[in-house]
């Protein structure tokens, strides 16, 4: 299966998935996004050698993973985008800092320590967002991001993209393979067709937005979508927030 | 160049995030006076446009590798920077949260680094500044190879900096900064010519679409000269203030002699030599970029080359440039 092909199978799986009901799901996403976000302000304050609490912050992904009965193969196909970059600059730590931190055999260094914990906050950093979005429609979250006073032409942009996105990208596969079935073997697009290819995809594109705007207009658009709020506020919002507060609080400085 | 969450401390993703927001903010005050409504639509497609395309993998010849479209600078000629802008700032945050493709956290830089620079520097100030005099298949090409490159280059300097701010790697600064750029000016000038090369398209086949284009060069884009003057004070910063920051060890080149002759300076014995090191000797203003029998002057021979530099290029060009023909009375 190529990137294109791997794409769209992951957005409709997170789309399934961001439907479906476990115990995030009935979640206010205003609260997913608080926690997730304080989540991620405590795990990156970290130290670098502070190996041992970055580890214990496992427990939020790992509780939500179990209790929610969230697919957990997908994420690890993620990951391997992140943690790419993350190795990259990571691998430098052994090299420069040699300080050992515990004398072994071969001894442990802190730049083993360090590059151990940024490759662990890049995991954890991944499954965080991951949790949020693989429990929260896009509709939810960009009705979230209203409430946040998010600029309505930003949300608006934010809700087509999405809408959008599949449409494109099996437009782009169906063009791929027409293109390469015409000129097998090859490994790219050949700079030959570098513009037409890509620009008759745009023009056609620009021209469907035309069509998008008289259907929006005709349905009554004013520059901002109505987001109706699927799930209230309730209690166990406020209860879900305070307990995982605490609960980062409590590993980051105890 | 997406960053992801690991490689920024709250400190940096914080500053980041504040920087972006004032730009989305100022983005979004400066589209209020435009027709805002029929727009949007535009921009949705336009966003899910550059995400689909960017998947496409275009052969590069010679190379056996492979690039993509410079989303940024696309958008911006488009759409223009302020709606361009507030699209590549949504794909963004898309492509972070649907596809882990940087992080929740960290895309405050990536905002900066991949939206800010294609637009704004990439799309506003290059592109306009090209687009003043109209649009021909040159003026696209060579706006959007320099536009991609430039703002490439920014946005790869910038993630070093994120980087090291935030205390995440044990990487030297030079050492980090010698592995990017380089890196990033190929992908910027393949990306740059794949833009061209549909930008180029575009402009044959709907003129009408690009933004900043202009028949009249004293209403709309930024002057040539504006442009002038930035890039000069650039270079009398870089060359004034940036030169003391230079490094004293040998570049590449002096750093190879070095290592098969001992020496970064390989001393010619014979009469041509003799005699050319002579006239160097006599006729060099600042030798080592500095006064003459003086260890200071790093500043002055900074500014004067840049100013020497800009001097030359200038005759060249006057020398160079077709002669105006002068329309004959009827």
């Amino acid at each position: 299966m190529d990137s294109i092909d791997r794409a769209i199978n992951g957005f409709r799986m997170m789309e399934d998935e961001a439907r479906g009901e476990g115990l995030l799901h009935g979640l206010h996403p205003l609260s997913k996004f608080f926690v997730t976000v304080f989540y991620l302000v405590v795990l990156l304050s970290f130290n670098r050698y502070d190996m041992a609490g970055v580890l214990l912050m496992g427990v939020y992904p790992v509780l939500m993973f179990t209790l929610g009965d969230i697919p957990f193969k997908p994420m690890w196909r993620r990951m391997s985008l992140i943690l790419i970059p993350v190795c990259l600059v990571g691998i430098a730590n052994p090299f420069f800092d040699r300080s050992v931190i515990f004398p072994a055999h071969p001894a442990i260094t802190g730049g083993m320590v360090s590059m151990a914990t940024l490759l662990l906050k890049g995991v954890y950093a991944v499954a965080a967002a991951y949790l949020l979005m693989v429990t929260t429609p896009m509709e939810d979250f960009c009705a979230a991001l209203r409430k946040m006073k998010v600029p309505a032409v930003l949300v608006s942009v934010i809700m087509l993209i999405h809408r959008y996105i599949i449409v494109f990208l099996e437009e782009v596969s169906r063009m791929r393979t027409a293109y390469l079935m015409r000129a097998p073997g090859q490994k790219g697009i050949s700079f030959k067709v570098w513009g037409p290819m890509v620009g008759m995809l745009l023009l056609r594109s620009i021209d469907r937005s035309e069509s998008v705007y008289q259907g929006m207009t005709l349905r009554g658009f004013n520059g901002d979508f109505s987001h109706v709020e699927r799930r209230p506020f309730a209690v166990k919002n406020a209860v879900y927030v305070a307990v995982f507060v605490i609960v980062f609080l409590i590993i980051r400085y105890i | 160049m997406h960053m992801s969450d690991a490689l920024v401390s709250p400190a940096v993703a914080g500053v980041m995030y504040a920087c972006s927001i004032i730009a989305v903010g100022f983005s979004v005050r400066k589209l209020k006076g435009a027709d805002l409504n029929s727009k949007i639509p535009l921009m949705g497609v336009m966003g899910a446009f550059v995400f689909a395309a960017q998947m496409l993998n275009f052969s590069i010849p010679g190379t056996g590798s492979s690039g993509h479209l410079c989303g940024s600078m696309m958008l911006s000629a488009l759409l223009g920077p302020w709606a361009g802008f507030l699209t590549m700032t949504a794909v963004l945050l898309i492509q972070c949260l649907l596809f882990a493709d940087g992080g929740l956290m960290a895309l405050g830089c990536n905002i900066w680094n991949m939206g800010f620079y294609g637009c704004f520097i990439g799309g506003y100030l290059i592109w306009r500044a090209f687009m003043s005099k109209g649009a021909t298949k040159g003026r696209i090409i060579a706006a959007s190879l320099i536009g991609s490159t430039v703002s490439l280059l920014l946005g790869a300097f910038s993630v070093t900096l994120e980087t090291l701010a935030s205390g995440i790697t044990d990487l030297p600064f030079a050492i980090f900064v010698r592995f990017m750029l380089p890196v990033h000016l190929v992908i910027g000038l393949v990306e740059g010519a794949i833009t061209a090369a549909v930008l180029v398209f575009v402009h044959e086949a709907r003129p009408e679409l690009l933004e900043g284009v202009s028949a009249d060069a004293s209403r709309q884009g930024m002057k040539t000269s504006s442009v002038v003057a930035i890039l000069l004070a650039a270079a009398l910063v870089l060359g004034g203030f940036m030169s003391h920051l230079a490094s004293s060890n040998p570049d590449g080149l002096e750093w190879s002699v070095e290592k098969v002759t001992g020496s970064t300076e390989i001393e010619g014995d014979g009469a041509v030599e003799k005699w050319a090191a002579g006239v160097q000797e006599h006729t060099a203003l600042l030798p080592d970029y500095a006064f003459k029998d003086s260890e200071n002057g790093t500043s002055f021979a900074g500014i004067a080359g840049s100013v020497a530099v800009l001097a030359v290029c200038l005759l060249m060009g006057l020398a160079f440039r077709k002669r105006r023909v002068k329309p004959q009375p009827e």
